[in-house]
C-alpha cells in the first residue's frame, strides 16, 4: 500500500505537484491520467525516491521514502518514462547487473532472470546489445528490469508511448496479467488506455488530484448527464416553437439531420429529469414522428476535458500563475 | 556497491576509454623514461615521474568525464538512485572503478625502477616513495574529476571543465607568484597555496617523505567524494 499525504513539489515558483493526497490499495491497477505537464512523472519520481518532495510524505508499505529509503525502494519496481538502459551492455548482462543492484540473493539471480525474461518474452535477445534493440524491445527490457526481485508494487511511467499498435496491445495484456500478482500504477495521457487496463483512475491536472474513481464509476458518470438525443421529422421552426413552450426543457439544440425532412435534436432537461415519455406524447400531439430517441452519453473524453479544464478546481489567488502554466508545465517535463 | 563497481569497470573496457587511457599513459611515461633513464642514464626514476605529471590533467578528465554526466544524459541515474542502495554506495562504487582502471597502467610502471636496477644503483626508497605520491595525486585528481562530472549532464563539458580546473591547479605556483606583496596579497597567496596540488609531490620528487602531503591528498580524495554525494543529493531536492 502506498500513502501519499499532502505532497508538494516546487520548481521555483511553479508547483509541479500541489498538495496531493491519495491511497493506493494493494492488488489493483491504478492509472494516473492527465495532460502533459500535469505532474504524473514528478509524482512517480517522488514515490520511487528519485526526487525528494518539497513538502508532505510518501509511505510505501509502512516505510517512509525519506526515512527508510532502502526498505521502501525494495518494494517498488520502476519503469521510468525513458527506460534506464545502458546502451553498451547486452540484455542478459544488463539484467544480471540490475538483479545484483536490486539485491536479489545470489542463488536466485539465474532463476529470476529466466522468469522475467519469459514474462516479457525477451528470451531470444539475451545476447543482443541494447543499443541495437528496437523501441518495443527496449521497453520490454525496461519492464523486465522493473519486475526483477518480484516487487510488490510496479510503477510504470507511460509504458506504451512510442510503441506500434500490436506492441501496445501486447504490453497492455502483460500489464493486466501483472495486475493479478502486483499492485500496478501506470501513467498515461491516453484515456482509452487507462480505462482499458486500470481498475481505478486518478486524474491529475496542474499537479492537483481532480478525480479519483473506479473505472466503472467513471463509465456510469458518463450516463448521468441526462441529455436526450432525438431524430424527429419536423421543421426546425416548428420544433423550436414546441421546446420553447415546454417547462421541463432547460436547453436544446436543433440541427438538420441526414434523413430527409428530419432534424437532430439534443434536449437538456431541467434538473436531470427523465422527460423521454413527456417528449413522446408532446411530439405525438404535434404530429411530429420521433424516428429515434436515446439518452446521450458523454464520452470519457468529455469527462476528462471537463475535469482537467474546469475552473472550479483552481483555488483563489493562483489565477495569475495560471497564465504561464502551459510553458512552465513543459519546463517541468524536461526537468523531471 | 560491488555491482556498480563491476559494471563501471567493465564499461571502461567496453568503450575505448580504458584502453586509450592506459596506452597513452604508458607511451608518455615510456618516452620520458627512455629519454631520462635510458639515454641520459640517470638512475633517478623520480625525474621521469616529475616530468610526466602533466599527463594527469590531460588524461584524467577523459577517464572521469562520463562517471555521472553520462548516467544523467542516458537517464540511467534513475536506475541507480531508485535501487535499494545509498548514494554513498553509488559514489564509492563508481570511484573505486575509476581508481582500479587508473591503477592498471600504474602496475606496469611499477616495474620500471626494478628494471633500472639491472643497469646500476637505484634508490628504490626514493623511487617508490615518489611513485606513491604520484599515484595519490592521480587519485586526488580522479575524485575532483568525478565531482565535476556530477555537476553537469554533458560528458564533454565535464571533460573541459575538469581540464581547465586541473590546469589552473597545476599552474597555481606560477599564478600565486604573480600576486604583489602586501597584507592582502600574502593572505591571497596563502589561500591559493591550498590548491597547489603538485607541492606535496615535489617534496617526494626531491627525496623527502612528506607525511603532510599524504594527508593532503587523502583529504582531497575524501572531500571530493563527500562533495559528489552532496551534489547528487542536492539535485533531488531542487
Amino acid at each position: 500500500m502506498i500513502e501519499i499525504k499532502n505532497l508538494v513539489k516546487r520548481y521555483g515558483r511553479h508547483m509541479a505537484v500541489d498538495h496531493l493526497n491519495c491511497k493506493i490499495q494493494d492488488g489493483q491497477i491504478y492509472g494516473f491520467l492527465g495532460p502533459n505537464g500535469a505532474g504524473k512523472s514528478t509524482t512517480m519520481n517522488i514515490i520511487t525516491g528519485y526526487l525528494a518532495a518539497s513538502e508532505g510524505e510518501v509511505v510505501v508499505d509502512g516505510h517512509d521514502i525519506l526515512e527508510e529509503p532502502e526498505e521502501a525502494k525494495k518494494c517498488i519496481g520502476y519503469l521510468p518514462e525513458v527506460p534506464p538502459l545502458y546502451m553498451d551492455m547486452r540484455v542478459g548482462e544488463y539484467l544480471e547487473f540490475a538483479a545484483k543492484l536490486k539485491k536479489v540473493p545470489k542463488d536466485k539471480v539465474e532463476h529470476e532472470l529466466e522468469r522475467v525474461s519469459k514474462e516479457t518474452s525477451i528470451e531470444n535477445v539475451q545476447r543482443t546489445l541494447i543499443k541495437t534493440l528496437s523501441k518495443g524491445y527496449r521497453q520490454r527490457v525496461g519492464l523486465a528490469y522493473a519486475l526483477l526481485g518480484d516487487p510488490k508494487i510496479l510503477i510504470l511511467d507511460e509504458p506504451t508511448v512510442g510503441l506500434d499498435p500490436k506492441q501496445i496491445i501486447e504490453i497492455r495484456e502483460l500489464i493486466r496479467k501483472l495486475g493479478q500478482r502486483h499492485t500496478v500504477i501506470l501513467s498515461s495521457h491516453i484515456l482509452s488506455e487507462v480505462s482499458a487496463v486500470c481498475d481505478h483512475v486518478l486524474i491529475l491536472s496542474h499537479g492537483r488530484l481532480v478525480a479519483s474513481e473506479t473505472t466503472e464509476n467513471l463509465g456510469k458518470r458518463s450516463e448521468m448527464s441526462g441529455k436526450i438525443q432525438m431524430t424527429v421529422r419536423a421543421s426546425k421552426k416548428h420544433l423550436s416553437m414546441i421546446f420553447d413552450g415546454m417547462e421541463d426543457v432547460k436547453d436544446y439544440s436543433i440541427e438538420p439531420s441526414e434523413e430527409a425532412d428530419c432534424c437532430d435534436v439534443v434536449v437538456e432537461p431541467e434538473g436531470r429529469k427523465d422527460i423521454r415519455e413527456l417528449l413522446f406524447y408532446r411530439m405525438a400531439e404535434e404530429k411530429c414522428p420521433i424516428r429515434a430517441m436515446m439518452l446521450k452519453k458523454s464520452s470519457l473524453e468529455d469527462i476528462f476535458l471537463e475535469l482537467t479544464e474546469s475552473d472550479v478546481i483552481i483555488p483563489e489567488g493562483t489565477e495569475d500563475e495560471n497564465i504561464s502554466e502551459e510553458s512552465e508545465g513543459d519546463k517541468e517535463e524536461q526537468e523531471s | 556497491m560491488r555491482a556498480i563497481f563491476v559494471r563501471d569497470f567493465k564499461s571502461f573496457f567496453h568503450s575505448m576509454m580504458g584502453y586509450v587511457f592506459a596506452a597513452f599513459f604508458l607511451v608518455v611515461v615510456g618516452f620520458y623514461m627512455t629519454a631520462y633513464n635510458l639515454i641520459y642514464a640517470t638512475s633517478q626514476f623520480e625525474y621521469t615521474l616529475n616530468a610526466t605529471t602533466f599527463i594527469f590533467f590531460i588524461l584524467i578528465p577523459v577517464l572521469t568525464m562520463r562517471a555521472f554526466a553520462e548516467e544523467r544524459k542516458a537517464k540511467t541515474d534513475q536506475m541507480l538512485l531508485t535501487a535499494p542502495v545509498t548514494v554513498t554506495q553509488v559514489v564509492l562504487g563508481k570511484f573505486l572503478a575509476l581508481v582500479v582502471a587508473f591503477m592498471i597502467p600504474m602496475v606496469v610502471v611499477a616495474f620500471y625502477p626494478l628494471l633500472l636496477t639491472q643497469f646500476g644503483d637505484v634508490s628504490l626508497k626514493v623511487a617508490y616513495g615518489c611513485f606513491l605520491a604520484y599515484i595519490l595525486m592521480g587519485i586526488a585528481f580522479l575524485a575532483l574529476g568525478m565531482f565535476i562530472s556530477s555537476l553537469t549532464e554533458s560528458p564533454i563539458a565535464a571533460a573541459f571543465i575538469s581540464f581547465g580546473v586541473m590546469l589552473v591547479m597545476f599552474l597555481m605556483p606560477s599564478i600565486a607568484s604573480l600576486i604583489p606583496d602586501g597584507t592582502i596579497g600574502d593572505v591571497l597567496r596563502s589561500i591559493l597555496s591550498w590548491f597547489e596540488i603538485t607541492n606535496g609531490f615535489d617534496s617526494f620528487a626531491s627525496g623527502i617523505f612528506d607525511v603532510t602531503a599524504i594527508v593532503y591528498y587523502l583529504s582531497w580524495i575524501v572531500l571530493f567524494n563527500v562533495l559528489t554525494v552532496q551534489s547528487i543529493q542536492k539535485r533531488r531536492w531542487c
